[in-house]
């Protein structure tokens, strides 16, 4: 020991603070290029985005911004359009993540067996996931088409009426909704699918002793053991469903007459087609807020909720 | 000089044995693709414009780019240089020349601009004038063979920003089977096109009345503006004197609405979702009696392989309602140069320019799908009239000077202005409000818009 400390500690004590020094630098080398590309990427487009959402600037018309304060701001709280882009991403994120939750977990639970042939379903039905959420909405396009589409002809070929589903008030959204449904359930179900299969099975095992009946078990054991996995799946889809962009601006384009005009898409409409970058970095920078709220809401109530099983 | 002179003979003589080599050429085999003819004539026109250049094109991709693309090797050699195009999309087009141009050397030489981009071009500081390179080649431009309402629309407050290369014009198209079977005549105004829509709409056997484009925001946006002016009636009235007050609820303009929420009666169901290229490729299924849309889909209705109307069309002008004279609306694209290019570019660019758009050019990329009416010749070319019976119509319209530049006025607001028509008309075509309610609404959502960007106080 005492060997050891005599080879080691004359140099460590007599550069000490060189090598403190030292490791300092290579920390700062180290953390930099990380450093750089997060200020490149994020927090200097963030700034720049604030900056121009108090900017009054339409590319094309105004070679420079000119500074407006919060006019963009106050602009939108009477703008209808905006009022509907809110209200119809909510409509969308509310029915689509429903829809998502309860059919991923249904499939999940179907899924989970043990039973042959059930490994290929659960493979085959994770492909939508994989598919560009452009190509799904071409896909949806086609398949909804009123004069060509295969579910048309499927109702015809039943003798059944046609339905105009894409220029349709209620069916364009529905539309949307069954789109995202059918691209993300299956994304639902294989988190829940790994939630399930990490639940402890001695758990199981002891509600079996105990005489629950199987709606028991489920209610009293299977859902409060798999809150957690079931709200990060839904926070994830929260947040995801509310950016929703790809898939109206291949099917319905926001129509008819804003029927399905997300914010996402409002965003777009008044940032790359009307050119009006600073309402449109206003919205952008609203929409960022709001789903930052939501997600701390999320997030401290999954919080709350695992140190509460802890301590329990 | 004497040097000079005897370049110059020789050039004339050379360009004369290859018009007579290419006279010949067609005579001996008639069936050699007429392109070859057109190319010599083309490279008898202008011989290198490029010089060993290269150019570096921003196109959008229509049929004068896609054309460009089929013969790009023949268009190099003609030019005797390299002709580089990079082609996007309409939207693409409209981004990347805002985003280019400030650049101090932007990325490209020449960009195809839209008819009514240029007030907003100009004011983003997007092109350079022209007038220098204009007035010193006058003559090699050959202006008199440009139509008027075309030239006059490459002209902002005095200054010239670009030479027509795609100018198409907005028609009324019909089948003359169906129309000859129901015993109708074209129609001529908007009580007519509305009859005729009535009488021909079959939804049973497949036909519908009218084909509409009813897309949210531009493709609805664009039917309206031009609704209202079949009614007489401009969106901005008064824009080129600086008043940007719009006129979008008078009686004319809810007239027009009216009439246009019975025209849909005979549209198929789903025209809500129809924008330009569907309307095209539907009318050329054969699902609809009549349309409305530009003539270079001449080339896509005559091409037997993706359409069953071959022989069975024809066109007309737009209708105007009862007792207006003819007014048709003309869009595509100019050619411009980038405002900051240098000025050796800015001489390679013009030179490419004014030789991409002379008349042996224009007439290669017509025989190679790219209809259109760029050079009044052309049009009245007996060669390409039998080929393309529009094209009589097309020049019909000239001569009545019934292009108006004012139906898509060029104005920076015009894209906001479609905008607000596609979104707002749909909801009133859907139920959710009367012609009047909407026609308020977007008056009232537009002045909104302008005050916004200063345009109204």
């Amino acid at each position: 020991m005492a060997n050891a400390e005599a080879i080691v500690s004359p140099p460590f004590r007599a550069t000490g603070s060189s090598l403190a020094r030292n490791r300092r630098r290579a920390a700062v080398l180290f953390i930099a290029p990380a450093t750089v590309l997060l200020l490149a990427i994020f927090v200097y487009p963030f700034g720049y985005a604030l900056y121009i959402s108090f900017t009054q600037w339409t590319l094309g018309q105004q070679s420079v911004p000119t500074w407006a304060g919060f006019a963009n701001y106050a602009g939108l709280v009477g703008d209808g359009r905006f009022l509907n882009a809110i209200f119809r991403s909510a409509v969308f994120v509310g029915l689509a993540v429903s829809i998502e939750l309860v059919l991923g977990f249904l499939l999940a639970l179907l899924f989970n067996k043990h039973l042959p042939g059930f490994g290929i379903f659960r493979t085959l039905a994770v492909l939508p996931v994989m598919v560009m959420p452009v190509a799904t909405g071409l896909v949806w396009f086609y398949i909804l088409n009123f004069r060509y589409g295969p579910l048309n002809a499927l109702l015809r070929s039943l003798h059944l009426p046609t339905q105009n589903w894409l220029p349709n008030p209620t069916g364009a959204m529905a539309a949307l909704i069954l789109a995202d449904v059918w691209q993300w359930t299956p994304f639902v179900m294989i988190v829940l699918i790994a939630g399930l299969r990490s639940l402890p099975e001695y758990v199981y095992e002891a509600a079996e002793l105990d005489g629950l009946r199987p709606v028991e078990t489920f209610f009293k054991i299977t859902l409060p053991l798999l809150r957690p996995v079931i709200l990060i799946v839904f926070l994830l889809r929260f947040m995801d469903a509310f950016k929703l962009m790809d898939l109206v601006f291949m099917l319905t384009k926001g129509g008819p007459a804003g029927r399905t005009e997300t914010l996402s898409y409002y965003i777009y409409v008044l940032g790359l087609q009307l050119f009006r970058v600073g309402l449109a970095a206003a919205v952008s920078i609203l929409f960022l807020i709001f789903i930052s709220i939501a997600t701390q809401i999320f997030v401290r109530y999954m919080y709350r909720e695992q140190t509460g099983d802890e301590f329990a | 000089m004497n040097e000079n002179r005897q370049s110059a003979m020789r050039l004339r003589r050379r360009q004369l044995l290859e018009a007579i080599l290419a006279l010949g050429v067609a005579r001996l085999a008639p069936a050699a693709p007429v392109a070859a003819v057109a190319a010599t004539a083309a490279r008898a026109a202008e011989a290198s414009a490029l010089n060993g250049a290269e150019v570096k094109g921003l196109f959008v991709g229509d049929p004068f780019a896609q054309a460009s693309q089929r013969v790009i090797a023949d268009l190099n050699r003609m030019a005797g240089g390299t002709i580089s195009m990079q082609v996007v999309d309409f939207d693409s087009m409209h981004q990347k020349i805002l985003l280019d141009a400030p650049s101090a050397s932007p990325a490209f030489d020449v960009y195809s601009w839209e008819f009514s981009w240029l007030g907003e071009m100009v004011g983003a500081n997007a092109l350079r004038p022209l007038d220098d390179f204009v007035t010193r080649d006058a003559e090699l431009l050959k202006i008199d063979d440009i139509p008027k309402a075309n030239w006059d629309a490459t002209l902002w407050k005095g200054k010239r920003y670009g030479i027509p290369v795609q100018p198409h014009a907005e028609l009324t198209w019909w089948r003359t089977d169906l129309l000859a079977a129901a015993g109708l005549q074209p129609p001529k105004n908007t009580d007519e096109l509305l009859a005729a829509a009535k009488v021909l709409n079959k939804p049973d056997d497949g036909v519908y009345g009218f084909l509409w484009k009813g897309g949210r925001g531009a493709p609805l946006g664009q039917t309206m503006v031009h609704a209202f002016a079949a009614f007489d009636q401009p969106a901005f009235p008064n824009w080129q004197s600086g008043n940007w007050m719009p006129a979008l609820n008078t009686d004319n303009a809810v007239r027009a609405t009216e009439w246009v929420k019975e025209m849909v009666q005979y549209a198929p169901p789903d025209y809500l979702n129809i924008a330009w290229d569907d309307e095209a490729r539907r009318f050329a299924q054969g699902e609809a009696a009549m349309t409305f849309t530009w003539f270079g889909r001449e080339s896509f209705f005559s091409d037997p392989t993706k359409s069953k109307i071959v022989g069975k069309y024809a066109a007309g002008p737009w209708p105007s309602a009862p007792g207006l004279s003819a007014r048709n609306s003309f869009g595509g694209w100019v050619l411009g140069l980038p405002a900051h290019i240098s000025p050796e570019r800015a001489e390679i660019a013009w030179r490419f320019v004014r030789w991409y758009t002379s008349a042996p050019v224009e007439r290669l990329l017509i025989e190679n799908g790219n209809i259109d009416f760029p050079r009044i010749s052309l049009i009245r070319d007996p060669a390409l009239q039998k080929a393309h019976p529009v094209f009589k119509t097309v020049l019909e319209l000239v001569d009545q000077d019934a292009f108006k530049a004012w139906i898509r006025a060029p104005v920076p607001e015009f894209v906001a202005l479609t905008d607000l028509l596609g979104t707002t008309m749909q909801e009133m075509l859907i139920g959710g409000m009367t012609p009047k309610q909407a026609c308020d609404k977007v008056q009232a959502d537009m002045i909104v818009s302008l005050k916004r960007t200063g345009k109204l106080t």
